[in-house]
């Protein structure tokens, strides 16, 4: 099965909300595979795929560590509030590890606009996922009888 | 005469103690027993709490200082919003879990300093399930729970 990942692409947005709290939103293109389902017409399982541990730093600090997994819907959605409202000129990095202990990482300067948003959109390409496959073999055999996932 | 009479206020007395002698254990036993506010999740969520947390989860403690916010019927297990949101300062780090689930941990959220607590995420519900939050603070673990019901799941719950 030659499936090669496609382009993972990222999304945020930064409002100001009337309360004066900054509402920090991001969207991720990624399958979020859980490794249970089946392929329809094959019926050979699909290999997991998930965001296992993700990151939210300004300027080399952390804010926020999430650890995500297959029980995640895909294109995950997040939302935060810093409690210290960013600036422009900030640096903002977002990077997460997959379940193949790859890294990915976006580097996203922050500069607001007139309306006091921020919008950042990007997009990287992922890596083949065909030699990883045997050791996604064996992440599906843990599938649970009767798991409806 | 002296004799009886002190026999009827000994009677007297015994009838009035009785009744409060056979509370007293009753009262006992409640004590004992798991107080109101105790948060009771399933086997497997407790292995991943002492995993995650390294201490035993069964004194998770109800609370009202954090607020989950699932919707209760979810047409699509595939995307439950989840928001939690509450007192600022007070939670360290978050797990959410989904107890009918394959894998019931769907996420552990640090919050840093300089991080509010109002977070919101989209997980999958494979069928009607409760949803638990178990947050660490300072007083120790805390959690909510609340039902979702999956009308057409992800499996077809």
């Amino acid at each position: 099965m030659a499936k090669t990942f496609t382009k993972n692409s990222l999304r945020i947005r930064i409002s100001h909300e009337k309360n004066g709290e900054q509402v920090f939103k991001t969207i991720i293109t990624h399958p979020m595979e859980t490794g249970y389902r089946r392929d329809s017409r094959t019926g050979e399982t699909i290999a997991a795929d998930y965001i296992e541990d993700l990151r939210i730093s300004v300027d080399g600090k952390t804010y926020f560590a999430i650890s995500l997994g297959e029980n995640v819907s895909s294109n995950p959605f997040l939302s935060f509030v810093f409690a210290r409202p960013l600036v422009d000129n900030q640096l903002l990095r977002i990077s997460w590890v997959d379940n193949h202990q790859r890294d990915t990482a976006y580097d996203c300067p922050v500069s607001f606009g007139q309306d006091g948003m921020f919008h950042f959109e990007g997009e990287k390409q992922g890596s083949d996922i065909v030699h990883l496959l045997p050791e996604a073999g064996t992440v599906c055999k843990t599938k649970t009888p009767g798991a409806g996932q | 005469m002296n004799f009886e009479s002190n026999n009827r206020r000994r009677f007297i007395k015994m009838s009035l103690a009785m009744p409060m002698l056979a509370n007293f254990p009753w009262n006992i036993a409640n004590a004992n027993a798991i107080p109101d506010n105790r948060l009771l999740v399933p086997q497997a969520i407790q292995d991943e709490l002492y995993r995650l947390y390294g201490e035993p989860a069964n004194t998770i403690v109800t609370t009202d200082r954090i607020k989950l916010n699932v919707p209760a019927i979810a047409e699509n297990g595939a995307v439950v919003p989840i928001t939690v949101s509450g007192e600022k300062g007070l939670v360290a780090s978050l797990a959410v879990f989904v107890a009918q689930n394959p894998k019931p941990h769907v996420s552990m959220c640090t919050l840093y300093e300089g991080a509010d607590l109002a977070v919101s995420l989209r997980i999958k519900v494979g069928k009607t399930s409760d949803v638990y939050l178990v947050a660490q603070t300072r007083e120790g673990l805390v959690g909510v729970s609340q039902q979702v019901k999956v009308t057409i799941g992800c499996g077809g719950g």
